[in-house]
This record gives C-alpha cells, structure tokens and sequence, in this order.
C-alpha cells in the first residue's frame, strides 16, 4: 500500500521531476545525460522488482532475465521481421508478460530460499539458451539494434526515459493504491489469512509477476534500442546485483524510493569509475550497512527523519 | 430439510498420522456448536477442512449442498464460510482499518467508501475506532483478536469458525467477544467454537461435539455431552474419570 498522507512525497516527487525536466536545458553534458538515461532505465528496473519483493514480499532474480528477453523480442522482431518499433516495443511487453505468468504459476507454492533459487535458475537458462542460440542471437557478440530516433542526440532518449520512468511509476501507483495493493499487503503478510478473507492469493500473486515483467520488458526494450546493442550479458546475475542492491539502498518497500536508488547508484557508480572494481567492493559495503542499520533504504530513512522533524515542531 | 454444513466420512492424514478418521457431523443453520478435545484430537485439523486449507483424503463435504472439498479458502470464504486462527493472523504492517479493508474490498461491488464506512462502524462496535488509523501491529494481543473478528464481520458469513479465540484475553474483551458471538449468531450465523475455555463453551453453546485422535467421541446438548463418560476419560484420564463420574 502507498502511505496514503502522502502530500509532502508528492511534493519531493515534483521537485525531483522538474530537476529532471530541466537537466538538458542547462547544458549538462552529453555524458551525464547518457548516465541519467540508464540510471532512469536502473530506476524502472528497481521499481518494478521492488513491487514484486516490497509490496507482495516475492523474491526474484529473474527481474533482468525478463528484461532480456523484452530487449530480445523487440530487437530480433524489428531487426529480423522488420516490425516497427510502435509494434516491436509492445510485443516485448506482452511476451514477457507470457514468461512473467508462467514463472508465476511455476513458483506459486515456492517462498524464500526455494522461489530465489528457482528464479536463478530461470535467468541462467534464458541467459545461457539466449547465448548458445548464435545462429538467432549471435551469442555472446550479440545483435545490433535500430535506435528509437534517426539522431545521434542523446536528450530525445533522455527524455523518453524520463517519460517511460514517470508513466511506469504512475501506473504502479495506481495499482498498488487500488484495492489490489491492498491484496498485495494481505499476501505480503499472511496468505492464509489472505485467502481465509477471500483474497485470490493465486490470481494476485500471478499477476503481480506478471504486472513487473511487463514493465521490465518494455524498460529493457527501450534499453536495447538506446545503446543500440543488445548481449547476454544484460541478464547476468551482477547485474540483477545492481538493481537489487539500488532497490535495498534507495528502500524497496516504496517504489518512488526504489526508483530513486536507481538514479543514484547508477551516478555513484560513475563516480567512482576512477576507483574500478573496487567500487563494487565499496556498493556491496554500503548494501549490506544500508540493510542492517536502514532496512527502509536511504531515501525512506530521510523520509522518516524529515516527518519525524516536522511531528516535533 | 438438509443441514447447512455436511461432514460425511472425511479421513484427513499427515504421513502415518491420521488426523480426522472417518469424522462426520451435521451443522444446522443458526447453530452455535462448541467443538472440544484435549490437544491432538483434531479440531483445527477440522476447521482447516471445512475452510478449504487442507483437501481430506476420503470423505465428502457439504455446505449449503455444495461439495466444498478441493475448494479454494478464498471461494468458500466469497461462498460465507469465516474463520479465526489459533493464532491471531492479524496484517501487522497496515492500518487496524485496511485490516478490515481487505475482506470487504474482496467483493468488486463494493466501493472503498462503502468499505470504509462499514468498516468504522464495525471497528466501533469493537471499541476499536480510536485505533482505526493506527498500524494493527500496535494492537495488544486481545484487542489483535477483536481485530480478527472484525474482519470476519465484514464478511457477513453464513458460517464462523472461531479457533481458541479466547486464549490470553483479558475478562473484559472476552465479555465483548462473547456479545459478539451471541450477537452473529442472533442474526443467523452458524458457529464453530473451539475452545479450550469450557466456561465459554458451556456459556455459549447449546450443542457440543467432542473429539479425540480423530474421531468424534460425543455429540449432542451441552449437558449431556458434559457428562458423556468418552469425554470425561479423553479429559481427566480413566482413573479420574470413573471418579468424577
């Protein structure tokens, strides 16, 4: 459920959107706008697996496996069947909704450790079967893609992103504040209590691992047609690393605070290039301190201190 | 005319255990039936039957005739059957209010308005309003229970099953858990009451059905089943039995 006094989240999420609206017009960087763009695309990804583990309490590290296969589909059926990409990027959408239903029915009765290890094992076969299928998907050299505008402008993506991150978390937040977000609490918390009130435990939880591969696939769609390339090695387990540690350190019980850990690890972690494999080290470091000492994630703790200050004025 | 709830031979097992062996009962609609037995006897083996948590290995059950066996929780809950848990199941991380949200948003008719509305005046018959705001995980213990009977309220269920509700309550909430109970059955609801409690067995119920290792070893009014040699060995052991009786 999304706090319902939320007024002054609202607020910060305004402000937040109109620094990025306003980014491009001061003449930031060809480069950070190509960071922001990914950390957006981090931003979607960690929002709409934060749904799945914060909101219904379903662990999976199939997240960027389905993101693969959306950047796959729409790749291979505007590259290899011509389909333009208003047709491409929808396809991608609904094939991985097909894959998100079937590993939800799959792991229905699976729960921690068990429903992990299973989504694991669902990633690695769609990443290794995705590389060994070279005649299709040229390996591990991977497929080029046609881009989502004839420019080599970098701000029209930016703000697709953008648009993509916003639209995303709006219908999240439709959802998660409908009556269904409500089930979801229910399931999260106790199934069996759930289903003894007449919540279809089943069906919601089906649909929650759809409803978030969907997203994930069109994000990774839009992804591969951004950098134009797409390769297996988007469904590795470090990068599924990536979106859950930017999900736990922006605080995955909020989507808008999942969506923000995105943005900012992507930059930190481009900060600190100058430090190289080390700053996967100092990331691993500050999920683990982010787990123990901020289990609602940085921005929720901030949110916290900032509510409490106001309470005691 | 046919009885509400019909149990016919349900054998239920557990590896080599049997917990219900060829159990059979018959509930009236309006009935409040005490279900005793010392611990192990199957009551709660029972309940997870008839409210579609565990599917029986034999044995056919009835509600309203329909077959109800291999039904999900949530379709028997649509279908007017509640229950309670032996240990409160309350939804710690929202409010006492979306608590009772939850069962009453089930139904896509009803709005949240409505819900919300209904919910209140539940919440206000429990002494419970106050809190409506309040994260549910900061209830105590009993007032976690009248929670849960809150949320079966918003059911409207044809059907209670109520598992140990009285286990650590304090006089004054069981008081108004027991108005409660008189006050759904006084509008028709038929209930199973689990309890170890016998005072609110013996106070509330007309009818009482007595297990043990699986099997129902007494049935019938209260009185007589309080006397019923089977149930008195299967409570105090044989020796003391023979004494009491």
């Amino acid at each position: 459920m999304i706090d319902r006094d939320n007024t002054r989240q609202i607020v910060a999420g305004a402000a937040i959107l109109g620094l990025f609206l306003a980014l491009p017009l001061f003449g930031f960087g060809d480069y950070w706008i190509y960071i922001l763009t990914i950390g957006f695309y981090y931003a979607i990804m960690a929002s709409s697996w934060s749904l799945l583990v914060g909101y219904v309490g379903r662990i999976s590290f199939a997240h960027m496996a389905m993101s693969g296969i959306g950047a796959y589909t729409s790749v291979v059926a505007s590259g290899s069947f011509g389909l333009p990409l208003i047709l491409s990027i929808p396809l991608a959408g609904l094939v991985t909704g097909i894959f998100g239903l079937a590993v939800g029915r799959l792991c229905l009765r699976l729960h921690g450790a068990y429903l992990g290890l299973t989504t694991i094992a669902f990633s690695e076969i769609v990443r290794i079967t995705i590389t060994a299928e070279h005649e299709v998907t040229r390996g591990s050299l991977g497929l080029a893609a046609v881009g989502l505008f004839e420019t080599t402008d970098r701000v029209p993506y930016y703000y697709s992103f953008l648009a993509l991150l916003v639209s995303s978390l709006l219908i999240m937040w439709l959802v998660l504040r409908s009556r269904i977000g409500l089930f979801f609490a229910a399931i999260r918390e106790d199934e069996d209590a759930a289903a003894s009130l007449g919540v279809k435990v089943v069906r919601w939880k089906i649909f929650a691992f759809t409803f978030s591969s969907i997203i994930a696939g069109i994000a990774g769609s839009f992804y591969a047609h951004f950098v134009q390339l797409v390769t297996p090695s988007m469904m590795s387990l470090q990068e599924m690393g990536f979106v859950l540690s930017m999900a736990v350190v922006g605080g995955f019980q909020n989507i808008f605070y999942a969506a923000l850990g995105g943005v900012f690890l992507e930059i930190l972690l481009e900060v600190l290039r100058e430090i190289g494999e080390w700053r996967m080290t100092l990331f691993a470091v500050v999920v683990i301190l982010i787990l123990r000492y901020a289990p609602n994630g940085l921005f929720g703790e901030l949110m916290r201190m900032a509510l409490a200050r106001r309470t005691r004025k | 005319m046919t009885a509400q709830l019909v149990i016919q031979g349900i054998v239920k097992r557990f590896g080599g255990l049997t917990a219900l062996d060829q159990v059979s009962v018959e509930i009236e609609a309006g009935e409040l039936v005490g279900l005793i037995g010392p611990n192990g006897s199957g009551k709660t083996t029972f309940l997870n039957v008839i409210s579609g948590f565990y599917r029986p290995e034999q044995g056919s059950a009835w509600f309203e005739g329909r077959s109800i066996v291999g039904r999900e929780p949530s379709a028997l809950a649509a279908a007017g059957i509640a229950r309670s848990f032996q240990v409160t199941k309350i939804f710690r991380r929202i409010s006492v209010l979306e608590n009772l949200l939850v069962p009453g948003l089930t139904n896509w008719s009803t709005g949240p308005r409505e819900a919300a509305k209904k919910g209140h005046a539940i919440l206000e018959g429990l002494e419970l309003d106050r809190l409506a705001r309040e994260p549910a995980a900061n209830l105590s213990g009993g007032q976690a229970k009248l929670l849960e009977f809150g949320r079966i309220m918003m059911l409207e269920p044809k059907l209670v099953l109520l598992d140990e509700p009285f286990g650590g309550v304090h006089p004054t909430l069981k008081r108004l858990m027991h108005d409660t109970i008189r006050d759904w059955n006084a509008r028709g609801a038929s209930i199973i009451l689990i309890s170890h409690d016998m005072g609110s067995i013996f106070d509330l119920c007309r009818r009482i059905v007595a297990m043990q290792n699986g099997r129902i070893i007494a049935s019938g009014p209260s009185e007589a089943v309080r006397k019923d040699p089977a149930v008195l060995r299967a409570y105090l052991g044989t020796q003391s039995a023979k004494v009491a009786s």
